[in-house]
């Protein structure tokens, strides 16, 4: 089953690190996102807000340079929040993220 | 001579005794009550002792066995202490051959002969505390040794050597460590500590005690928390012994603290024996014999020291009265409060029950007129009552788990120089661990309970049956690699200390942080000589220490028994609560005590801040009386558990059947229903609950029906136990 995005935009606020239990290191981030899309056969502007949840070490010295208005292309899949929100909470898991400042 | 029968209590399930034929030559003189026995036992041997010698057996001489030893030429169990058991396996339904067992050491409970002379121990030699520490550089488990062993000039015995048999023996073959043997006792004090004065309330009750040595006579010693109730127990020790007359003390596991026996040593002339669950079988029986021979003139221990011979028993106390954990949960399931009343009742001597927060039972047994109360009001000295209150942290952040009044409460403590004791009852990092996720929680797969994460240890681990696993890096459930740790215990607590307060140093007291032997007694003398400036523990710190720097108690977590199912549940909170609050203050530092809840519109926290344990014991035990609950009635819950739901069911449904057939006038029975925590370490667990208003009913039925239970069919398949006054229905 597909799920895949890939979303570029700026850092809202620098991330946020955890430490799961075993060790693993989660940060969070806000990616805002503006950008001009093809729609009906016309443009339009689209600007959107999802977090960011990236996970591991392996994504960490990237994370680590990032700061309120960073510029980053985020790829990844979706999921839900958690399961006690509705079902239609959903955060973007990195699992490559491209520094472009 | 004409033969002689032996009627033999032997260990086993079996709620009855044995005969066997005593051979010719065992001469008639020896055989008494309470002489030890190796006899035939199904295809082995057992030692059995004996309690009765006969010139008959109704047993047919063909089926007699012919018992193999004699291994004592006196009693090992005396006619008092045989008689205290034979009563408690009775009471409590529990096999006589069993009930001996427990009460035995295990050394002559294996049919150890002879006395012992001393228990076995590891110290240093003159070269071996000579030595420099370079000397060991490339064996550091040596040195650690070394340096154990210097910690405890003394020395230990072997299985508290952190240490493997070859580090061991190196060090023995260097010839820096040597084996000696200790006597029994130790030394006593050439000058003892005097005794200070007493207060009027002290006096009272060392009064009213005294005039009634040498009879029985019961009382409930009720002192709030630092009313000097351990200086009472000493004078009354001191008088007793000035007559010639030995003095048994029973405290709750956790009150038998190397700074209580130390206090005791350092008060009297005469030698003192200990009794504990930590023991070792050679120290155990050491403690036994010398009780026995009379040599110990103060026998203070938990709670199977109430099976002591003593025979010149003059006085007998009960520190912590109310504490759950005098009751015995397995196996022999005796309370060894009411077996030190019946003791004492029996052989004549005062017994005292001392608390700050006395049981239902022991204020129920005040207002029957048969114990009478001595009633310490006021803390010695220039100590006062703490300050108590309330920290409502329904809205707090959920990042701390300490409310901001709380840490605030502690700055001001702390700068003044006070120390800070935290107490919650819950040891490990968090009590679970979660899929922020998908929801998973981390469940024991053997119990109906959540694992406890251990973040040190880095291992989720099931405390109601000991499972344990690695920290999963991702959740089993989703794969999610985002699991969280679920609510605080101690561990977590002491972490977050080391970030908040990175100046002051931590203590922890829990079971987890003091598994090795010595280790309790260690952090406790840090805990008391202040070197830690906070505190943090489970009851294990709680309970009847004496901190005199500690100006500061916070209960992190007073929610946990508000809504129990249990009757007793209240009862245990209220007493808990003002244990834990009663470490405030107790020397010339005024104390404050803070309690962190969700509920604190709850009348029993209300009742307990405002008007105190009296005002929540007398309303307590108004509901008992109008629930029928004790004690205002008697209770035996029979508990089976089977591989599966349906034979613990059956099981305590045929036991019922039999029960109501047996037509016992004044019996209920309620269940069975599964236990609360129903399937535990793999087996489910059901219980039938047994209530009368008249305890005799209760016993009445009890007798034909425990040997019934021996018959059924369906008890094949089930483990069951009958628990009498049982102290929890969980």
């Amino acid at each position: 089953m597909d799920n895949q995005l890939v979303m570029t935009g700026t850092v809202t606020r620098k991330p946020a690190t955890r430490t799961s239990p075993a060790g693993i290191p989660i940060s969070r981030f806000g990616l805002e996102h503006q950008s001009r899309q093809m729609e009906v056969g016309r443009e339009r502007s689209v600007q959107c807000w999802i977090r960011v949840v990236a996970g591991g070490d392996s994504l960490q010295d990237t994370i680590r340079r990032l700061n309120q208005g960073s510029r980053v292309r985020v790829t990844g899949f979706l999921a839900r929040r958690s399961h006690r929100d509705p079902a239609t909470e959903l955060e973007l898991h990195a699992l490559h993220i491209d520094c472009l400042d | 001579m004409s033969p002689c029968f032996l009627q033999v209590a032997v260990p086993s399930p079996l709620q009855r005794v044995f005969d066997y034929r005593a051979p010719a030559d065992w001469g008639a003189d020896r055989l008494q009550p309470g002489v030890r026995v190796r006899v035939p036992f199904g295809r082995g041997e057992q030692v059995g002792v004996v309690l009765a010698v006969r010139d008959r057996s109704e047993v047919p001489a063909a089926k007699l066995k012919t018992a193999h030893a004699l291994l004592d030429d006196i009693p090992v169990l005396p006619p008092d202490l045989l008689a205290l058991v034979q009563w408690a396996s009775r009471y409590y339904h529990y096999p006589i051959g069993e009930a001996l067992a427990t009460a035995l050491p295990v050394l002559l409970r294996r049919g150890h002969q002879g006395r012992i002379a001393g228990v076995k121990e590891w110290r240093l030699t003159e070269a071996g505390r000579a030595v420099a520490a370079d000397h060991l550089k490339r064996a550091p488990r040596q040195l650690a040794l070394l340096q154990q062993l210097r910690r405890h000039p003394a020395g230990l015995p072997r299985e508290a050597l952190e240490a493997n048999a070859a580090t061991l023996r190196a060090l023995v073959d260097k010839g820096w460590v040597e084996e000696r043997e200790r006597p029994c006792l130790e030394a006593v004090p050439a000058s003892p500590e005097p005794a200070p004065e007493l207060n009027a309330g002290q006096a009272g009750a060392v009064a009213a005690v005294t005039a009634r040595l040498g009879g029985y006579g019961a009382f409930l010693l009720e002192g709030v928390t630092g009313s000097g109730k351990t200086e009472v127990y000493m004078q009354l020790i001191a008088a007793c012994l000035e007559q010639g007359r030995q003095a048994l003390v029973l405290v709750p596991e956790i009150g038998l603290t190397p700074q209580l026996v130390a206090r005791f040593r350092g008060r009297f002339t005469r030698p003192l024996a200990v009794l504990h669950s930590g023991l070792n079988d050679r120290e155990r029986l050491c403690a036994w014999q010398s009780a026995a021979a009379g040599e110990a003139a103060v026998v203070i221990g938990t709670r199977s020291a109430v099976f002591t011979p003593l025979p010149r028993l003059g006085l007998v106390l009960v520190d912590e009265e109310h504490d759950a954990s005098l009751k015995q949960q397995e196996g022999f399931r005796y309370s060894a409060r009411d077996l030190a009343v019946w003791r004492a009742h029996r052989e004549a001597v005062p017994v005292v029950l001392g608390t700050a927060t006395p049981s239902l039972e022991s204020l129920y047994n005040v207002a029957q007129g048969r114990y009478a109360r001595l009633h310490l009001p006021e803390r010695t000295g220039s100590a006062r009552p703490p300050r108590v209150g309330l920290l409502d942290i329904r809205r707090q952040p959920m990042d701390s788990p300490l409310a901001p009044a709380l840490q605030a409460a502690m700055e001001r403590h702390l700068a003044a120089g006070g120390q800070v004791l935290l107490f919650l009852n819950r040891r490990g990092f968090a009590p679970t661990l979660l899929c922020h996720e998908c929801g998973w929680l981390a469940d024991c797969p053997r119990c109906d309970a959540h694992m406890t994460l251990h973040q040190r240890a880095a291992r989720l681990r099931c405390h109601h049956c000991g499972h344990e696993r690695a920290l999963p890096h991702q959740c089993p459930g989703c794969g999610s690699p985002d699991l969280l740790a679920l609510g605080k215990g101690t561990e977590r607590i002491e972490e977050y200390l080391a970030a908040r307060f990175p100046d002051q140093e931590t203590i922890r007291i829990d079971r987890d942080t003091t598994r090795r032997k010595g280790a309790l007694e260690a952090r406790l003398a840090q805990a008391t000589e202040g070197v830690a400036r906070i505190l943090v523990g489970t009851q294990m710190l709680a309970k009847g220490h004496h901190f005199p720097q500690v100006s500061l108690v916070a209960i992190l977590d007073a929610d946990q028994g508000l809504f129990s199912n249990d009757f007793r549940a209240a009862e245990r909170l209220a007493q808990l609560i003002v244990q834990v609050a009663g470490r405030a203050g107790r020397a010339d530092r005024a104390g404050e005590v803070l309690i962190q809840t969700h509920h604190p519109e709850h009348p029993l926290l209300q009742q307990l801040v405002l008007q105190g344990y009296g005002a929540f014991a007398e309303a307590a035990l108004a509901e008992r009386q109008a629930a029928g609950f004790p004690p205002f009635a008697s209770l035996a819950l029979l508990r089976a558990e089977a591989s599966g739901r349906e034979p613990a069911l059956a099981f305590l449904e045929e036991a019922r059947d039999a029960a109501r057939a047996l037509g016992q006038a004044g019996v209920q029975f309620w269940g069975p229903v599964p236990a609360p925590m129903e399937r535990r370490a793999g087996r489910y667990r059901a219980q039938l609950l047994l209530q009368a208003p008249e305890r005799g009913a209760l016993q009445q039925l009890l007798d034909p029906w425990v040997l019934q239970l021996e018959q059924l069919k369906s008890a094949r398949k089930v483990r069951w136990s009958l628990d009498v006054d049982p102290v929890d229905t969980l």
